[in-house]
């Protein structure tokens, strides 16, 4: 397996110790009372004296950058001038991404600053197995046809500098594989009509994402400090059941620009705020109006219910742990102003005590429009009962003549009435529903 | 896959400080980071923000390994029995493998812990302890190569070379080189860098 045994550097001060080597194949190596460094071809490049007898090197650090020295009784580090790999994909088959024969150049990229450009070396939908941990501070996707990225080893995205980013200049792609961010990122999405699909587990926790570009990235889920969508749509991928923890986000903040969208397609949704939710609530009303948080399997019948938790009071919330100055979305039925998967005696209760007033979902506003009316209680008739399971409560009639509602009034703003005795014997029933 | 020696010599040749410096920024300097050790060794980023060296004891007693974090300047003692750890390296699973000179043998650590041993991968070359694994290299399938000089005096099996295969068939493969130390890969793969630290073996 070894062949070709040869000397590469002679006549050395000292006896060599600990080596390195850097992105671009330069080699270090520990010299006593110097590091030097050479080029693959054995040009000298460094001669680093050091203050005690050095045994042994790495390079490293959180730039990449960093020559750690170890040497007498002490650690010793400096910086080095060294430039970061940036290699394109150039076989046009499937092939392992740390296979260095794949890569223009002859190096796979893996350190932190590297970029990966999957560009046009393919002519077919290429997959590009990753088959062991890579770090990359950049990946470009660039091809009509779709290069997927998939295998158990992760990809790290770390920049000494900045944030990450992943750019899809043209085609749609996708990641498979586990991915974890050292450091912001920033998801770039050219055209309109292309997708990233990110389905490997992303791992952002205390990180900014930000999604640029008029294309769509699709996410399991985002459980990260920031999302911020500075154009086109970030789709979390609708799962098999509804709200199922796999696809809930938690999130701190975010921030949705004009015509940018959140797509929460049929998962839930948690805005853990360190203070009160306050004002969140009725702007996320404002979203889901004007169309920047949506959910493209909305219908008459389900949409993105929300409510602020300390009107909830839950513990835990689709899979998650949830405290009281958290904002909770959830993909429902319109009509569930609880946001517990029904519609039942308890929502119409929550309705009829802000009947013909200003608010939010969780009182009663099922299509954004801000007030809690007629269509909102038409919603909530149409779905009565819905998810709901055996035995089923009360017809809507019997509710409604159970709080006091007069549906024989003809004038529409005064059509529901709720006086105190009828909310005080609801108070009573919802016991038994709660 | 070719591999070369940087071969040790005792001649000293004209070096020329500062006229080779290219791959070092203008007015960068070294720095002390972390002090007082007895003989410091093996240093190893851990991808996160720090870095693991060891701290060996010259009488093979009780060598440690610390971790040095970057951004608090703190230091910590993560391996206080270490079995005199040299070079380290991570393997593909990003599991820390060990050369321990003191225990004579070569070791994973586990994920939680660096100071637990989950697994001990070689002890010996055909029934003959090593004589102190001194550094180790991973490659991509997973196998790794790691040397075996006798800086002690062990005159245990003879200097050598070892590469031990992702299935943990251990072959020599490369002997005749006087104190065998630091090993390291190419990033292509293709090439096996090994320092012959003593000058009286430098021929291939």
């Amino acid at each position: 397996m070894l062949t070709n045994g040869r000397d590469f550097v002679t006549g050395l001060p000292a006896g060599p110790d600990g080596l390195t080597i850097d992105p671009s194949g330069n080699l270090y190596a520990s010299l006593t009372t110097r590091v030097r460094a050479w080029s693959p071809a054995g040009t000298q490049l460094m001669d680093l004296p050091i203050p005690q007898s050095s045994t042994n090197v790495e390079i490293g650090g959180p730039t990449g950058k960093t020559l750690f020295v170890t040497a007498g009784t002490g650690v010793y580090g400096i910086d080095l001038n060294i430039a970061p790999i940036a290699a394109s994909w150039n076989v046009n088959s499937n092939g392992s991404w740390s296979s260095a024969a794949n890569w223009a150049g002859g190096i796979a990229p893996n350190g932190v600053d590297h970029v990966a450009t999957f560009g046009s070396a393919i002519s077919a939908p290429r997959t590009i197995n990753v088959n062991f941990a890579r770090t990359v501070g950049a990946i470009h996707f660039n091809d009509a046809d779709s290069y997927s990225l998939g295998g158990s080893g992760t990809i790290t995205l770390d920049v000494g500098s900045g944030a990450a980013s992943i750019n899809v200049i043209s085609g749609s792609h996708a990641i498979t594989a586990p991915l974890v961010l050292n450091d912001n990122l920033t998801v770039t999405v050219t055209p309109a009509a292309s997708t990233l699909t990110l389905s490997g587990n992303l791992s952002a926790t205390g990180k900014t994402l930000t999604k640029a570009g008029n294309g769509t990235a699709q996410v399991e889920n985002l459980r990260a400090a920031s999302l911020n969508i500075t154009a086109g749509t970030l789709r979390v991928s609708a799962k098999g059941t509804p709200n199922s923890a796999s696809g809930t986000s938690v999130l701190t903040s975010t921030t949705i620009a004009a015509s940018a969208k959140l797509d929460l397609t049929n998962n839930s949704l948690i805005l853990d705020h360190s203070g009160p939710v306050g004002a969140l609530v009725e702007e996320t009303r404002q979203r889901l109006l004007d169309g920047r948080l949506i959910s493209s399997l909305a219908s008459a019948t389900q949409a993105l219910g929300y409510a602020d938790n300390a009107s909830l009071g839950r513990a835990s919330f689709a899979g998650q742990d949830v405290d009281a100055s958290s904002l909770l979305v959830k993909f429902t039925y319109r009509g569930d102003c609880d946001l517990d998967g029904d519609v039942d005696i308890a929502d119409l209760y929550r309705l009829a005590s802000s009947w013909q007033a200003a608010g939010v979902w969780s009182q009663g506003d099922f299509d954004y429009s801000g007030t809690i009316d007629t269509s909102d209680l038409s919603l909530l008739a149409t779905n009565w009962q819905a998810g709901v399971g055996s035995p089923l409560g009360a017809d809507f009639s019997a509710a409604v003549a159970r709080i006091g509602f007069d549906l024989a009034v003809p004038e529409p703003s005064s059509v529901f009435t709720c006086s105190i005795a009828s909310v005080s014997l609801l108070r009573r029933r919802r016991r038994r529903f709660s | 896959m070719t591999w070369k020696a940087i071969v040790g010599g005792y001649l000293v040749l004209g070096f020329q400080s500062g006229l080779l410096a290219q791959l070092l920024p203008p007015g960068g300097s070294v720095q002390l980071l972390t002090g007082g050790y007895r003989f410091t060794e093996g240093p190893l980023y851990d991808r996160a923000g720090a870095l693991y060296f060891s701290d060996l004891d010259m009488t093979h007693v009780q060598s440690r390994i610390y971790r040095y974090d970057i951004a608090s300047h703190s230091t910590t003692l993560v391996d206080p029995n270490s079995g005199g750890t040299n070079g380290t390296y991570f393997n593909n699973s990003g599991l820390v493998i060990a050369s321990e000179r003191d225990r004579r043998q070569m070791t994973i650590r586990s994920a939680g812990s660096i100071a637990t041993v989950q697994q001990v991968l070689a002890t010996n070359w055909q029934g003959t302890a090593f004589n102190g694994p001194n550094d180790v290299v991973v490659d991509e399938t997973g196998g790794m190569y790691f040397t075996d000089p006798d800086y002690e005096g062990r005159n245990s099996v003879a200097e050598a070379t070892y590469y031990l295969n992702n299935s943990g068939t251990l072959s020599r493969v490369i002997t005749g080189i006087g104190r065998p130390n630091g090993v390291v890969l190419s990033p292509s793969g293709n090439t096996l860098y090994l320092a012959a630290w003593s000058a009286s073996n430098s021929r291939l």
